[in-house]
């Protein structure tokens, strides 16, 4: 019988990668054209095929509608959200308003959720590893950014059901990456995991003890990445060339294009050189005529202009520390992951920060999907030789009155992990009780990310204040939440368990498997969403499907109908 | 441990106190109930249960979120007092509630200095081990680096008379402790 394999995989915003452990050794697993990367691009020909990686790349200039990149920015979040504003102001392909506030992403006659957008990316990595490996493989490990919220690791697992996997876990990608450099090396250590992706930035402070991989505290920021350091380029490119000709080549998609892959270009051979010339002949044409941009960029300019991306992460650096009660004297070692950090800007920030040199042996690029391909193998074998303790990376709150949240599960907290709360109506002979959750660190409810809302019914309704019910929140090891409830007199022991959407319901899941695969089957694959466990002896507790408009009410201040009940 | 007895401990988990839950005594220090958890979590990872049936995998991770509520509440030194109050009067578990309190608690502390909040910690600590004397000096200590806060006085006061308090023991059998 041949040794079961799992692949890991790192999931990225612009590149994806694929690795297994083979005979006890982590190896990257290459594509066909024996690249150790492969873009997380997808390409929808005219012919209704679908491509995906480098050539799909190749496809953005020429076909920009009809091509799609960076789908992770909009995965596990609602059309309201600030990502998908501008994300529908930058991107070529069209984004449409789904059901329930969802995304959907319109290219050609289909209309596909981002969870099934990333699937492709997914199944695209399956087949990398399948075609090295010779053999079909099923189950895997896929890492997201230590920050994404529930909805963005469940939409992420979604993505991973429809693309034919069986998803062992979802795991943080620092966490991945320590994992990577600890590994069998029986280390004991305080190390920091400075990852800095095409899209977002996560840090992550942990102690190593041996086979214990224990996340002391994670903090990061989504909306930075590698991506707004492009950006820094193409604005002073298009500003240049605005002053020059007046014309402003960032409304125009095909010049847009062209200009932000010469930018990003250009970042790339900065990290290699001192100097470069960017050299765009046609970018656009005025009154008939080609013009282009010739223009020389030093790396000492380049730097000048994401200084303060930099600071910005260091920012987030200290709060980490903080929460882990650390300081930077205390740590013991530095990895940089992700392609960003392959900027020497980055790296000197990252050194004068630290007080110590990065980790040079582990490559940024590869280095979390080694992770996970460890980590898959250690949930295949018979025995577990590493424990991962990780945390939860945002506060889980409930609204209050008011437009305010309170917390219920704080940040850094060990995961998985419960707090339950008493909670009553807040008007005279209410029927039902609505708790709206969220996840961030701000009081007011407008400034976290709303994750859903939970509906409690079937009680007796009776005066304010004297309905009781036992709510339950809990956050699984992959920092999936669930809610449960219960009569606080009665109905202790047994609860209904629900997870909370904003994305695809089970049913739709199933749907696009079928639709999809040609009954192509999964396996075994966990339902990932918890089903009812025994009979509500309590209140009724009613998941909100996102089809129902009231699951995601748009107005974080409208009026609060439950209360906590103090003591 | 075998999956049936699990499903047991899963079910007997809702009756069980945090220091139960992580095999340790009420009067452990703060390293001892650190070692009992991470004892605890390495049994009951959930990543060692990935291959058995979800019945196993849905208690394994019943008992591991437990197991992690109580480790929040039992390393902090301002949660296990309250915790311990709590528990004097059959609660089992520390809920939101109590949370609210300890939040107005801490806000009352706001403006304290890292070497305040550190003599504190180190007095509740102390406290919790029983060491009345040690908790007194500590919190004298944290008052030279924020001579007017009021949580610390109070704090301060209240030691003081539970020292009174336990002298007073040994003079009266009817003292009330």
């Amino acid at each position: 019988m041949k040794e079961e394999v799992a692949i890991g995989i790192d999931l990225g915003t612009s590149n994806s990668c694929v690795a297994a452990v083979i005979g006890g050794q982590p190896r990257v697993l290459p594509n066909a054209h024996g690249e150790r990367t492969t873009a997380s691009v997808i390409a929808f020909a005219e012919d209704g095929s679908v491509s995906v990686g480098n050539e799909a790349r190749a496809q953005v200039i020429l076909d920009p509608t009809h091509t799609v990149s960076s789908a992770k920015r909009l995965i596990g979040r609602f059309m309201f959200s600030e990502e998908a504003r501008k994300a529908s102001a930058i991107a070529r392909y069209r984004i449409v308003e789904g059901e329930g506030h969802s995304i959907q992403i319109q290219v050609r006659e289909q209309s596909l959720s981002v969870p099934e957008v990333s699937a492709l990316v997914l199944k695209q990595m399956r087949s990398v590893a399948e075609q090295e490996l010779g053999r079909s493989l099923e189950s895997a490990v896929i890492t997201v950014p230590a920050l994404f919220n529930d909805n963005q690791r469940q939409a992420t697992k979604d993505a991973g059901r429809i693309a034919g996997l069986n998803v062992l876990r979802i795991l943080n990608e620092p966490t991945a990456a320590a994992l990577a450099y600890g590994y069998g090396q029986d280390l004991r250590a305080k190390v920091a995991v400075y990852d800095l992706g095409g899209g977002t930035f996560d840090i992550s402070i942990l102690e190593l003890g041996g086979d214990v991989f224990e996340v002391l505290a994670t903090c990061g920021d989504t909306f930075l990445g590698g991506d707004d350091f492009d950006d820094r380029l193409i604005d002073l490119l298009a500003e240049e060339f605005q002053e020059r000709h007046d014309k402003n080549v960032r409304s125009d998609p095909f010049s847009y294009e062209k200009l932000k892959q010469a930018a990003e270009k250009a970042k790339l051979e900065l990290s290699e050189k001192e100097s470069v010339t960017v050299e765009v002949p046609a970018l656009c044409s005025v009154d008939g005529e080609a013009l282009g941009i010739q223009r020389e960029i030093r790396r000492g300019e380049f730097d000048q202009l994401v200084q303060d991306l930099c600071q910005r992460t260091f920012k987030v650096c200290d709060e980490a520390l903080q929460q882990a009660g650390l300081t930077v004297q205390d740590l013991d070692g530095v990895i940089l992951v992700g392609g960003s950090t392959r900027m020497p800007v980055v790296r000197e920030a990252a050194k004068e920060y630290f007080r110590r040199e990065p980790d040079g042996s582990i490559n940024p690029e590869e280095v979390v999907a080694v992770g996970a391909a460890i980590h898959a193998a250690s949930l295949m074998g018979s025995e577990t030789d590493t424990f991962l303790l990780d945390v939860t990376p945002l506060s889980l709150r409930v609204g209050i009155a008011g437009g305010l949240t309170k917390v219920v599960i704080e940040r850094n907290s060990p995961v998985p992990i419960e707090r339950t709360g008493v909670f009553t109506t807040a008007r005279d002979f209410q029927e039902s009780v609505s708790i709206r959750i969220y996840q961030g660190e701000a009081r007011t409810a407008r400034e976290n990310t709303l994750l859903g809302e939970v509906e409690f019914s079937g009680f007796q309704p009776g005066p304010r204040g004297e309905v009781k019910i036992e709510v339950s929140f809990a956050i699984t090891t992959e920092g999936i939440l669930k809610v449960s409830a219960s009569d606080p007199v009665t109905g202790a022991e047994r609860f209904t368990s629900v997870t909370l959407s904003g994305g695809l319901s089970e049913a739709e899941i199933e749907r696009i498997i079928r639709a999809g695969s040609g009954g192509e089957s999964a396996g075994s694959v966990p339902t990932g969403r918890d089903e009812q466990q025994g009979a509500p002896t309590g209140p009724e507790l009613t998941a909100l499907q996102p089809e129902d408009p009231r699951a995601i009410p748009l107005d974080p201040d409208e009026s609060v109908d439950a209360e906590l009940v103090q003591k | 441990m075998s999956p049936g007895e699990i499903q047991a401990l899963a079910r007997l988990a809702g009756g069980m106190d945090y220091y139960c839950l992580l095999r340790t005594e009420r009067t452990a220090s703060l390293d001892e109930i650190r070692r009992a958890y991470y004892s605890a979590r390495r049994a009951f990872h959930p990543d060692r249960y990935l291959r058995e049936d979800a019945p196993v995998q849905t208690a394994v991770d019943q008992i591991s979120r437990r197991i992690n509520e109580a480790w929040v509440v039992l390393r902090d030194a301002v949660r296990r007092p309250a915790y311990d109050r709590g528990l004097a009067e059959g609660r089992l578990r520390y809920t939101l509630e109590d949370e609210e309190s300890r939040r107005e608690q801490s806000r009352a502390r706001t403006g304290s200095t890292p070497n305040g909040r550190k003599f504190f910690e180190l007095a509740s600590e102390a406290e919790a081990r029983g060491e009345i004397e040690k908790a007194i000096a500590h919190i004298q200590t944290a008052l030279t680096f924020e001579r007017d806060n009021p949580v610390l006085l109070e704090q301060l006061t209240r030691l003081r008379s539970s020292r009174q308090a336990g002298s007073d023991d040994g003079d009266s059998p009817y003292a009330i402790r």
